[in-house]
């Protein structure tokens, strides 16, 4: 099977529909990405917008990269980021956003969630944003340390020690010892 | 792995429904529409009638295609200029 490197090479080369492989692998993936962080209807909105945003900065995707998803998933992210300036603008009348994407994940959450699960999800709200980030991409979107750096933009070190320091603060709730 | 199973129960946080096929489709119709939007604007100056006539829509239908196909093949080999120059099939969804 080629590699989303090579299909992503040959459609910046005159073969635009090989993008659509890309597409079709990844597309439930980028949906629920994009679900989990702002609900589902949203998701079913930006996906599209995902896909064309992908598709015009295909040449900047380094074809090495065997895997498109870390790309994706850092394409999403800057998607659901106009996103929540968009729809947060429009809410407040022009007040300073401050941009917090778990507060969609919080409300979407809340609605069915059980003592424990509010728990956890406290805990996950107290971590800085930046560790959150790269704690649930590595929790919910099953990518590896490195793979969440390249879609943070960050270095893996960096990402590591994020990881490192989100799992920490969230061990005694997963040991059952918060409270 | 350790660190998985620890971060297992935030996992379950996580989980959403796949979404459903049409929605899949939709955002694909958006990205055929750039493509085509990006092909029209490079195409060859002789091209130009030609295309005008044909190249409407040819990739929003090789999409309508596609998604005929859920499971099989993509037609992701097919060349661009086949899916241009494929006759325009009647749409099942139009009136």
């Amino acid at each position: 099977m080629e590699t989303d490197g090579v299909l992503i090479e040959r459609s910046a080369r005159g073969r635009p529909d090989a993008f659509v492989e890309v597409v079709r692998r990844h597309e439930v993936a980028v949906h629920g990405y994009l679900a989990r962080r702002a609900g589902r209807q949203a998701a079913d909105d930006l996906l599209g917008e995902v896909w064309v945003r992908a598709f015009g900065g295909r040449r900047g995707f380094d074809p090495a990269h065997a895997d498109a998803r870390p790309w994706l998933y850092g394409i999403a992210r800057n998607v659901l980021r106009a996103h929540w300036r968009t729809w947060r603008a429009a809410d407040r009348a022009g007040a300073v956003e401050a941009v917090d994407p778990w507060d969609d994940v919080i409300d979407r959450l809340d609605s069915a969630a059980a003592a424990r699960t509010r728990e956890m999800v406290g805990a996950v709200r107290a971590l800085p944003p930046e560790e959150r980030e790269v704690l649930l991409l590595v929790a919910w979107e099953q990518l590896t340390p490195a793979q969440a750096a390249l879609v943070l933009g960050i270095p893996p070190g960096t990402a590591r020690s994020r990881l490192h320091r989100a799992r920490a603060a969230l061990r005694p709730v997963v040991a059952g010892e918060g409270k | 792995m350790t660190e998985l199973e620890e971060l297992g129960e935030l996992g379950e946080l996580g989980r959403v429904d796949p979404p459903a096929a049409s929605i899949l489709d939709s955002a694909r119709e958006v990205l055929w529409s750039a493509v085509a939007a990006q092909m029209l604007a490079t195409a060859p100056p002789g091209a130009a009638d030609a295309g005008t006539a044909r190249a409407d829509t040819p990739h929003a239908d090789a999409a309508h295609a596609d998604a005929a196909h859920a499971g099989g093949e993509s037609g992701v080999g097919q060349a661009t200029d086949d899916l241009a120059s494929q006759p325009r099939p009647e749409d099942p969804g139009a009136p």
